[in-house]
């Protein structure tokens, strides 16, 4: 019966519509959509059909026979629902942000400017607008475009309090450095984590190599701080860092300082993946929903990170010399050995 | 006879590179002068890596503590390796090096963290002739049954990857210089009845040689 309701009073794209609706705020399997919608499967599966061929929505398939259907939204970062309102509260702020710049400064506005800037509104103001950290720190889960067109009817309750702090943003807070944006952002939002990944990449765009020890060891501290099981990952980067530096062999081999920052932004891509999964969870977002829109993405990048270390240390295997210098210590003495051989001895360090 | 190396010896092995002593001085030339085969697990090599962490996280709170005499050196949530016991240790090796240059501390303490990471890849490369056995491969009953004998869960740990990757081999030595390891009472562990089908091992602990 309740099929012949469908097929008898609806058209086809009403009932098309109804599944895009049942499908906006989280991805359902066949049996939910067909409840949804007050239909049986062998019905809605036409129409199913027909939406992925049109690309609004897509198949995902887990194992061998669960399958679920995900709203292709295409402005929000890998298909992430948002609420309608949330959109129209970006596109608000991008259309305001993208026009008042270009009146103040003179030219287009970067898509750092306005996801620094989005993130500084939802704070100051407490728009509790869907922002996650990922990369390059907080942004907003609808994908920025500054060729874009975001004019909007929509006129938020605060709209001239909103566009004030636009403008205050510009005139004050701007940077002529994306770099420079990027730290006083982490800085504020007192995110070591990211301060000191920033760090680490301008050492290693710039080739210099000091101090890099010492950094990636408290990337991996504080990498920790927010991960456990990404130890092995760190860990391993920063011994072969202490260990290419120690030996000099950045001076003796260009590939292997390539291949030290290729290896360092994929542990980072996928660690800031990490992050964006925490993100979400903060945002309420189920940990199914989750492993839906990102599982595969930062199965990727593990993968994609665990490849390039490995390709680092297979380098750094190479240049490995037969003997390891040994170190000439000086204020190391004999009273402080006893001390660090009764710690060797005591066997506490074994966990 | 094949060796299978623990944790100790290969730091120990290291260690007389730099520094002499009685004990790294035997661990050296065994592994140095060794004619058989070298095994390890990776159980052993994540535990080297891990105590080469420690020692360098140890070495950061001296620093820091000699840099500033207000910070103190206790177990908190900043602390990612150590454990409450290793701190103590941390606490007596500041005291020890407290007067000495800050710039000698930190040459000291940055060449020798990097040598010893350096010399644990190079050892696993060209030294070891065969790792196997990670947590996940661990026999479970095996290793519960070791627990009752030993308090320590990292040198059941231990001990269990070595009497598993023994049991397809020709008897080896399992070579150590951990106290937990003492000749009596790993004997008596041969002696468990659930354990009366797995070939053991020959314990080579360098604590308890002459």
């Amino acid at each position: 019966m309740a099929e012949a309701n469908v097929s008898e009073r609806k058209t086809p794209e009403k009932i098309k519509e109804k599944i895009l609706e049942a499908l906006n705020n989280k991805p359902l399997n066949a049996q939910e959509i067909s409840k949804e919608i007050n239909s049986n499967w062998s019905t809605v599966k036409n129409y199913v059909d027909e939406l992925i061929q049109e690309k609004k929505i897509k198949e995902i398939i887990f194992g061998e026979k669960n399958t679920i259907y995900q709203r292709i939204t295409g402005d929000t970062y890998h298909n992430i629902p948002i609420k309608e309102n949330q959109r129209k509260m970006f596109r608000f702020i991008f259309f305001n942000a993208i026009k008042e710049h270009n009146k103040i400064i003179g030219k287009q506005i970067r898509r750092t400017d306005l996801a620094k800037m989005t993130y500084y509104l939802n704070s100051e103001l407490k728009l509790n607008l869907p922002l996650v950290w990922y990369i390059h720190g907080p942004m907003p889960l609808m994908i920025i475009n500054t060729e874009k067109d975001y004019s909007t009817d929509f006129i938020p309750e605060d709209a001239e309090k909103i566009k004030g702090y636009i403008i205050n943003w510009i005139k004050e807070k701007r940077k002529n450095k994306v770099r420079e944006l990027r730290v006083e952002c982490y800085q504020n939002s007192k995110n070591e984590l990211y301060e000191i990944k920033e760090k680490i990449y301008q050492k290693l765009e710039k080739g210099d190599f000091e101090d890099l020890p010492d950094l990636s060891f408290d990337f991996c501290l504080k990498t920790l701080t927010f991960n456990k099981e990404l130890e092995p990952l760190v860990s391993r980067f920063y011994e072969i860092v202490s260990g290419v530096i120690y030996l000099k062999l950045e001076v003796k081999d260009l590939i292997i300082k390539n291949k030290i920052l290729l290896a360092f932004d994929s542990i980072w891509r996928y660690i800031a993946s990490k992050i964006l999964n925490n993100s979400l969870i903060l945002l309420k977002y189920s940990k199914e929903e989750i492993e839906v829109y990102l599982g595969s993405a930062i199965e990727t990048k593990k993968y994609q990170a665990e490849e390039m270390l490995k390709e680092l240390d297979d380098r750094y295997m190479d240049l490995l010399p037969d003997k390891i210098p040994a170190p000439k210590l000086t204020a190391i003495d004999d009273e402080a050995r006893k001390v660090i051989d009764q710690w060797m001895d005591s066997g506490v360090w074994r966990e | 006879m094949d060796s299978f190396l623990d944790s100790t010896v290969i730091i120990n092995y290291f260690e007389y590179n730099y520094k002499i002593g009685e004990l790294k001085k035997k661990c050296f030339d065994y592994v140095e002068f060794s004619k058989g085969k070298i095994l390890t697990s990776f159980i052993v090599q994540d535990e080297v890596r891990r105590v080469i962490l420690k020692r360098k996280e140890m070495y950061g709170c001296i620093l820091r503590k000699v840099k500033d005499p207000s910070y103190e050196i206790t177990y908190n949530e900043n602390i990612k390796f150590l454990n409450k016991e290793d701190i103590k240790f941390t606490h007596g090796l500041y005291l020890k090096l407290k007067d000495k240059s800050i710039n000698n501390l930190e040459e000291d303490f940055g060449s020798e963290i990097v040598f010893l990471n350096a010399s644990l890849r190079l050892f696993l490369r060209k030294r070891i002739n065969e790792i196997s056995i990670t947590k996940s491969d661990l026999d479970s009953s095996v290793l519960s049954i070791i627990h009752d004998f030993i308090d320590d869960f990292a040198d059941c740990r231990v001990l269990t990857s070595a009497i598993q990757i023994q049991q397809n081999k020709e008897i080896f030595f399992f070579v150590t210089a951990d106290q937990h390891f003492d000749p009596n009472g790993y004997n008596f562990i041969k002696t468990e009845p659930k354990l009366e089908n797995y070939k053991f091992p020959n314990l080579k602990n360098f604590l308890y040689e002459d």
